[in-house]
């Protein structure tokens, strides 16, 4: 097995600073191993030199050592550094590519967001409980469908992943606008699990949350630690009766990032995902 | 199943950029029948074709005719391969309206070769080229219906499980998908053509956006067949080889070949008209694969 040495810069590139991840690298960067260097949206747009090194600041920049934790966690709207929609589009491509020639990505983007993204809720139900064995997501059915479902049903907008919905009508058969989904909301409180790389923490665990719950929470992080390739997560799921039902994922730390203990696991988590990665990187080689 | 053979000469059969082709004065017109009273029911809409509340007046046909033959002028004289592949696969266009479709639309079947349904085309402002995109679309879907019949099919057809389109959004079965792949090449051939053949600023303009929303979908192809759950084995490897090899090269259109640069710069380089010529060579570049 060859040893290959971990990325020896961390390139955050960032759209928000108040982004709960930008935020910790931010202003406790110097707890991480290796130096953290911060470009903006615009620097990276507008300062930069890119190509196979990129150069900044007076600094060359080379991928094949660097650590990318990518918090471009928008680049739509009228007030960031592009002219046109085509030039965000093309942006957005380039970015893809680019982020590919770099030792570490923390979120890979995809077709559906710049910082990755598991899809919609109707996605996360259809495609996760094909990656991961044991997960329980909500009995549902999209709009337009007559499937009947039983229980307490809400409908929701399922682009909507911080938003249950509302309760639907009593009457059965279709419900709400087209492209809405409708579900059976599971049992006991909503609570949250952040995950950087293998490392999680559960902020808002329930009271009484048992053993096995927690197990099965930990035994779903490491699957998806293993196969996915966003690093940063935030999950919601419900308690439910046996053991916890998913609700959505989001590559934003919405809840957690404002939580006791997020900007700890954002350090400890991450310098252990790079040097993990460089493992992995040596073992396949 | 599907030979390699087969997989390439899509490539070849579904690119439309010809370097020689001239613009001419002759007559350029489609040969397919516009059905305006169809009695079909089609199988798999949102509304009843055959309805009379899905026919357009009589006084309101002829506008919708002449769009379809402003479509033939534009083919037949920025991309006449396109407006000859049309003729060649397309029989009859069922042509509706609806309020049940939101804009305009359309629809082929695989059990309906030769057919396809315009829904609402008088709807968009820029509806000449929807209409365009609408015809060469559904004609690649005959094409690749007629080339599965014969060959084999691309795909595994009883796999039920969805995926996002990285170009509509939507959540469409595998063979869809696949389908999808080989029908976005051909258009942003057309799209890469008709830009080579104008130099009118506000006809580039719809064509560049165009091909900037069909580079986007390529660009992350080979990130959706590479995922855990997708079901690569149900895919012919020729079609899977040919599209990893759109996949691949598409992207590289963009301002990334672009020398060493700020990316505004690359990027307002590439929007100004660096992307006719990008683009072009590109698809050249596909389309000179042999093997794949």
């Amino acid at each position: 097995m060859t040893r290959l040495e971990p990325p020896n810069l961390i390139l955050l590139l960032y759209t928000d600073r108040a982004d709960a991840v930008a935020s910790v690298l931010l202003e406790q960067g110097q707890r991480l191993r290796c130096e953290v260097l911060a470009m903006s949206l615009s620097q990276l747009v507008n300062e930069a030199i890119v190509g196979r090194t990129w150069k900044w600041a007076g600094r060359t920049i080379d991928p094949s050592s660097t650590a990318v934790v990518n918090r471009l966690v928008s680049v739509e709207g009228g007030t960031g550094p592009f002219q046109s929609f085509v030039q965000r589009q093309q942006f957005w491509i380039w970015l893809a590519e680019a982020l590919q020639g770099f030792a570490y990505v923390s979120s890979v983007p995809s077709a559906i967001s710049p910082v990755g993204s598991f899809g919609s809720l109707l996605d996360q139900w259809s495609d996760l409980p094909e990656l991961v064995s044991g997960i329980r997501v909500p009995a549902h059915r999209a709009g337009g469908s007559t499937a009947e479902l039983r229980g307490d049903v809400y409908v929701v907008d399922p682009w909507h992943l911080y938003n249950l919905g509302r309760r639907a009508a009593i009457e059965p058969g279709p419900t709400g606008r087209h492209g809405d989904l409708a579900y059976v909301r599971p049992a006991g409180r909503l609570f949250h699990v952040a995950q950087v790389g293998n490392t999680i923490i559960i902020p808002n665990a329930p009271p009484g949350m048992r053993q096995e719950q927690r197990d099965h929470i930990v035994s779903f992080t490491r699957s998806m630690s293993a196969l996915s390739p966003n690093r940063i997560l935030e999950y919601a799921f419900f308690e439910g009766n046996e053991v916890p039902v998913f609700y959505s994922t989001c590559p934003i730390p919405v809840v957690t990032g404002r939580l006791p203990g997020y900007a700890d696991l954002v350090v400890t988590g991450l310098q252990d995902d790079i040097e993990n990665s460089s493992q992995r990187t040596a073992a396949r080689s | 199943m599907t030979s390699r053979i087969v997989a390439n000469a899509l490539l070849r059969d579904l690119s439309f950029c010809d370097g020689a082709a001239q613009r001419t004065n002759a007559a350029h017109a489609f040969r397919f029948a516009l059905d305006f009273e169809p009695e079909r029911v089609w199988p798999d809409l949102a509304f009843d074709t055959s309805s009379p509340l899905a026919r357009y007046p009589v006084d309101a046909r002829n506008e919708v005719a002449e769009t379809i033959g402003a479509v033939a002028r534009v083919a037949g004289t920025g991309a006449p391969k396109a407006l000859d592949f049309i003729n060649a696969h397309m029989e009859t266009a069922l042509v509706c309206r609806s309020d049940a479709i939101e804009g305009a639309s359309s629809a082929s079947n695989r059990e309906l070769v030769g057919l396809c349904v315009l829904t609402n085309m008088h709807a968009p402002a820029d509806r000449i080229l929807v209409c365009a995109e609408a015809l060469l679309h559904e004609s690649i879907h005959q094409y690749l219906y007629k080339t599965e019949r014969d060959d084999g099919n691309f795909c595994d057809l009883s796999e039920a499980r969805t995926y996002r389109s990285p170009w509509s959004g939507n959540r469409i079965p595998l063979h869809s998908l696949i389908h999808a792949c080989f029908v976005w090449y051909g258009l942003l051939s057309l799209w890469s053509q008709l830009a080579r053949s104008t130099a009118d600023d506000d006809e580039l303009t719809p064509l560049r956006e165009n091909a900037s929303r069909v580079m986007f979908g390529f660009s992350f192809v080979r990130q959706m067949f590479a995922g855990a759950s997708f079901p690569l084995a149900s895919v012919e490897p020729d079609i899977v080889a040919v599209i990893d090899r759109i996949a691949r090269i598409v992207p590289s259109a963009g301002p990334v070949d672009l020398e060493p640069s700020t990316l505004q710069d690359s990027l307002r380089r590439w929007e100004s008209g660096a992307w006719v010529g990008q683009l072009a060579k590109s698809l050249q570049r596909i389309g000179a694969s042999e093997p794949v």
